[in-house]
């Protein structure tokens, strides 16, 4: 299964990340962005997250690896778009001493949590 | 944990610790809460909550082999969940210095050893006890805003 699309344009990488990462799906996820990191060698990685419906702490060690990754070939890497969940792991780690986040047009933080029967899901 | 009344409803369940049952676990929990209409927020803490103690038993207790990782939950009348997540894998011999952020044993992986403080930070309350060579038990409990309030 594809759960990341790269985009490369102006020195700039982009892997647009989607769907769920556990520690299931997280192997896949790496393999396919270290793909793309390896053969584009961009100066600036970006991980788009905004369509990430869930992340564990599994996300977390896949984001500071893709940071490596991307250092080690030179780049730097920034988290874009993550939902106020992704964000709230991701503070709680405190990587955004190492990992810069930031937000397109568009990609606001989602608005305050809807009790799911009136959303009606479940 | 103090001891509680009758709970109004409660499952048990055991399945193998292959990663496939990490989004198996989630799905199960979110399924046994969904009368209680939590928020979407409540929801993701108690569904990560579960997911990093469920993934805990694959990665850590069992590592290369297979075991059972058993789950069961209760649901009391105050609207408190207990989740208990339990393994008979390797154990942990310190769990006061596992329970620190950022700690692992996984040096050549890509775990960041934040699951402890996941399942701390996103629920109320956390006990984990260990037997090294026996297993390990995370039980975890949060109490679900009452969505009338």
């Amino acid at each position: 299964m594809e759960h990341v699309i790269s985009e490369y344009s102006k020195d700039t990488l982009t892997l647009r990340v989607r769907g769920e990462i556990d520690h299931h799906s997280a192997k896949e996820v790496r393999e396919q962005a270290d793909r793309a990191i390896c053969l584009y060698r961009a100066k600036e990685v970006c991980l788009d997250l905004s369509k990430v419906e869930f992340m564990d702490s599994s996300g977390l060690g896949l984001i500071l690896g893709r940071h490596a990754k991307a250092a080690e070939l030179g780049g730097r890497l920034t988290v874009l778009n993550p939902s106020a969940r992704v964000e709230r792991i991701l503070t709680l780690a405190g990587t955004e001493r190492l990992i810069p986040i930031r937000r397109e047009k568009g990609g606001e933080k989602p608005k305050a949590a809807k009790h799911i029967s009136q959303k009606g899901r479940l | 944990m103090k001891k509680r009344k009758t709970p109004e409803n409660e499952f048990s369940c055991e399945f193998m610790s292959r990663s496939v049952n990490e989004s198996f676990a989630r799905s199960l929990i979110s399924a046994f809460v969904a009368p209680l209409d939590p928020d979407l927020e409540e929801l993701t803490d108690i569904r990560t909550a579960v997911s990093e103690a469920v993934t805990n038993c694959i990665v850590h207790a069992y590592r290369e082999r297979s075991g059972l990782v058993y789950i069961s939950a209760k649901l009391y009348s105050d609207r408190t969940v207990v989740i208990r997540v339990r393994d008979k894998g390797c154990g942990i011999p310190d769990v006061k210095t596992a329970m620190k952020p950022l700690y692992t044993t996984d040096k050549g992986g890509e775990r960041g050893g934040m699951g402890f403080t996941i399942m701390q930070s996103f629920t109320d309350r956390l006990r984990v006890t260990s037997k090294e060579g026996k297993g390990t038990s995370v039980t975890m409990s949060k109490k679900l805003k009452d969505p009338h309030d």
